[in-house]
């Protein structure tokens, strides 16, 4: 799956006016709802505010863009202040990068934003630490974390989806509601988009065949291989950035896609002519995770168990469409956000979540076959 | 270093000199020379430290250099997958191609900048030069607005009614050669121009003034003088074009799959280095041969030729 912000991404200035105009009316109201949470959770909160105190410096590799400027608001200088630790960031995510710094012994990240592959693949090449559980739950209540995004050397950051989508123009607000009628051309006739990549088009090819999500995992490659063959004369292109979302729909050069949440949210504020469901929505869960050398790792601990704080996560909720791994904040949740976190629990039960371990076991095997595949079209 | 009034040691330089007298060197000489040597060094140090250095790296690490499973040829034997065979076939078609209508195109716009006033080629420079300065990506980006089904082109033909739906000018095959084209053609004119500026028009003349047609003249004294620049634009485009992985990809709509996206997988979602080195090794050595190849053919070494002189 690609990244939501490319740091390259030519789409920059227009992007996520929707949501920051909506924020802005949003956080106008916030303010209460916001001070009787810090209330009630006060006498905890100062008490281990001292655990975070620390020095020197933490550098946090991100994917750049609009998700890492949201994270330096409510994450990142929030912290420095509380903590007294400097932090600065750097991009962007690569394990690659990563085993290269720590053979030379010089690793320049202490804490990343890493995609739940990448988290398992440093595992399997030993790169990482383990999280400092101990301090976590000294900052936040561990009830209010998501025991699905706990692991031992990472812990849930931010989740990416990707949806159904389709051009209102051609639909209205009656589009496909799975995946089996996403690619179903008698009843939704319009021309097809996806990645370019097979996680998450086998996820995809596999609901459109009929597949129930429960069942997706463990994928059998020989079926994703047939379901992708009947998918293929249905796809009129493959996306191959993030950023091409906004040109395609802007454009109606599609009209039926499984995109990126945030490009299709930005859309359907700023147009209407898009519009989606978190039906079948396929998630892919980001981890932070803390290589194995980085030489501020205790600062990086602290880091984590602020970001993991109901208050920041809150914040970060209101500014970008991702999930999050502190799952108590959707009770403080405006109504007119809830369309559209994909987090909230009525809209997370009708998630599909990505299988890293899977993807990571046989990546070998699945990245060859569709580069064979993509070349046979 | 050892001291140079010594005369044999200088003597023993002297013969690497094929010109060189082998009389000992004055005083005047030895400076020359000492000259010469301190200011090769700083390029000689670049040259090994910037090209040499990162190549035996790649090199070291296409045999296991720097894993924790130590020296193997697991990376080239991995390599040995049809798949990789067709990605590179494809890529050496598209560089091929690409090439190919690169020159096409750069021969005329070159000819016309050295050959018109030079208030009009300095024009046609500028505009040719800011193209250079764009990002690959927001070039790319452009050609989508322009080539999409809504977009300019498909727009303006479906409005005057030359063609009843949009035509299929982007996300394909075509595509990705319409954006290669556009992104590599500068690098094709900017040599053809000093190799066409270095032709003297004296010999056209000649060749004109004894009856030659001017079709002939082109054919047996222009073309073969600035064939020097077509081969090193050539060379120039192809190596880029070779190394392509983005705008085959975003306007290739995946119908363009390179070998590059291949290396990509090796490295970010692999995590395979070792693999990604000895691809970029065989890919190396394929675009040696190659070179090679079009060097029996055209004659690299006419780089260094200047237009007839």
């Amino acid at each position: 799956m690609m990244k939501e912000n490319d740091a390259s991404n030519p789409a920059g200035p227009s992007e996520n006016v929707g949501i920051e105009l909506d924020r802005r009316n949003f956080l106008a109201g916030m303010g209460a709802a916001g001070l009787a949470l810090a209330a009630g959770i006060k006498p905890a909160l100062a008490q281990d505010m001292s655990l975070l105190k620390g020095s020197g410096d933490v550098v946090v590799c991100t994917w750049g863009g609009a998700s890492t400027d949201a994270m330096k608001e409510v994450w990142f200088r929030p912290f420095a202040e509380v903590s007294g630790v400097n932090v600065s960031t750097a991009s962007v995510p690569d394990i690659a990068k990563l085993e290269v710094m720590e053979n030379v012994g010089n690793v320049e990240w202490d804490l990343m934003d890493a995609e739940g592959t990448q988290m398992e693949l440093a595992m399997k090449k030993g790169l990482l630490q383990k999280i400092d559980y101990d301090l976590i739950f000294k900052i936040v209540p561990k009830d209010q974390i998501d025991p699905k995004v706990i692991k031992e050397y990472g812990v849930g950051s931010v989740g990416f989806s990707t949806v159904i989508a389709w051009n209102t123009t051609l639909f209205g607000k009656n589009g496909p509601k799975d995946w089996k009628e996403w690619a179903d051309t008698t009843r939704f006739k319009g021309r097809r988009a996806l990645y370019a990549q097979p996680r998450p088009s086998f996820e995809i090819a596999l609901m459109a065949a009929g597949v129930p999500p429960e069942k997706i995992y463990p994928i059998n490659i020989d079926d994703a291989f047939k379901a992708l063959d009947e998918l293929r004369p249905k796809i009129n292109l493959w996306v191959e950035k993030t950023s091409q979302w906004g040109v395609l729909m802007q454009n109606g050069e599609v009209d039926l896609m499984g995109s990126s949440l945030s490009r299709t949210l930005d859309e359907k504020k700023r147009t209407g002519k898009v519009d989606f469901t978190f039906n079948q929505s396929i998630v892919e869960q980001d981890y932070w995770v803390i290589p194995k050398s980085a030489p501020g790792s205790a600062n990086a601990q602290k880091l984590i168990a602020y970001a993991l704080m109901a208050k920041g996560s809150l914040g970060f909720a209101t500014k970008m469409p991702f999930s999050l791994a502190n799952t108590s904040i959707y009770g403080d949740i405006p109504e007119n956000m809830k369309q559209q976190l994909p987090g909230y629990p009525e809209n997370s039960a009708r998630n599909v979540q990505i299988d890293q371990a899977w993807w990571v076991a046989n990546a070998d095997q699945v990245r060859l076959r569709w580069l064979d595949w993509m070349s046979r079209g | 270093m050892t001291p140079i009034d010594a005369s044999e040691p200088a003597e023993k330089a002297n013969r690497l000199l094929p010109d060189a007298p082998t009389v000992t060197l004055t005083a005047w000489q030895r400076q020359q020379r000492g000259l010469t040597v301190s200011l090769m060094a700083l390029p000689t140090v670049a040259m090994i430290g910037v090209f040499v250095m990162p190549l035996l790296v790649l090199l070291w690490m296409s045999f296991g250099g720097g894993t924790k499973t130590g020296f193997s040829v697991q990376g080239y034997i991995d390599l040995m997958q049809p798949v990789y065979l067709k990605l590179l076939m494809f890529t050496l078609q598209l560089a091929f191609f690409t090439t190919l209508l690169c020159a096409l195109f750069a021969y005329p716009l070159a000819y016309l900048m050295v050959n018109v006033s030079s208030r009009f080629a300095a024009w046609m420079g500028v505009v040719l030069f800011i193209t250079l300065w764009l990002s690959f990506l927001a070039r790319t980006f452009a050609w989508i607005i322009i080539l999409q089904r809504r977009g300019i082109i498909n727009n303006l033909l479906v409005g005057i009614g030359v063609i009843d739906s949009p035509l299929e000018l982007v996300y394909n095959k075509l595509g990705a050669y319409i954006g290669m084209v556009h992104i590599l053609l500068p690098f094709m004119v900017l040599t053809l121009i000093p190799a066409m500026k270095a032709i003297d028009p004296a010999y056209v003349r000649a060749g004109l003034s004894l009856g030659a047609s001017p079709a002939r003249v082109f054919r047996d004294i222009y073309m073969p003088l600035s064939l020097p620049g077509l081969v090193a634009g050539s060379m120039l485009v192809f190596t880029l074009a070779f190394g392509f992985f983005i705008t085959p990809a975003i306007l290739g709509g995946g119908r363009a799959p390179t070998i590059v996206m291949a290396i990509r997988d090796q490295i970010q979602q692999l995590g395979n280095l070792q693999l990604a080195a000895a691809t970029s090794m065989v890919l190396l050595v394929f675009c040696l041969g190659l070179l090679f190849l079009y060097d029996r053919i055209a004659g690299i070494d006419r780089i260094y030729d200047k237009g007839g002189k």
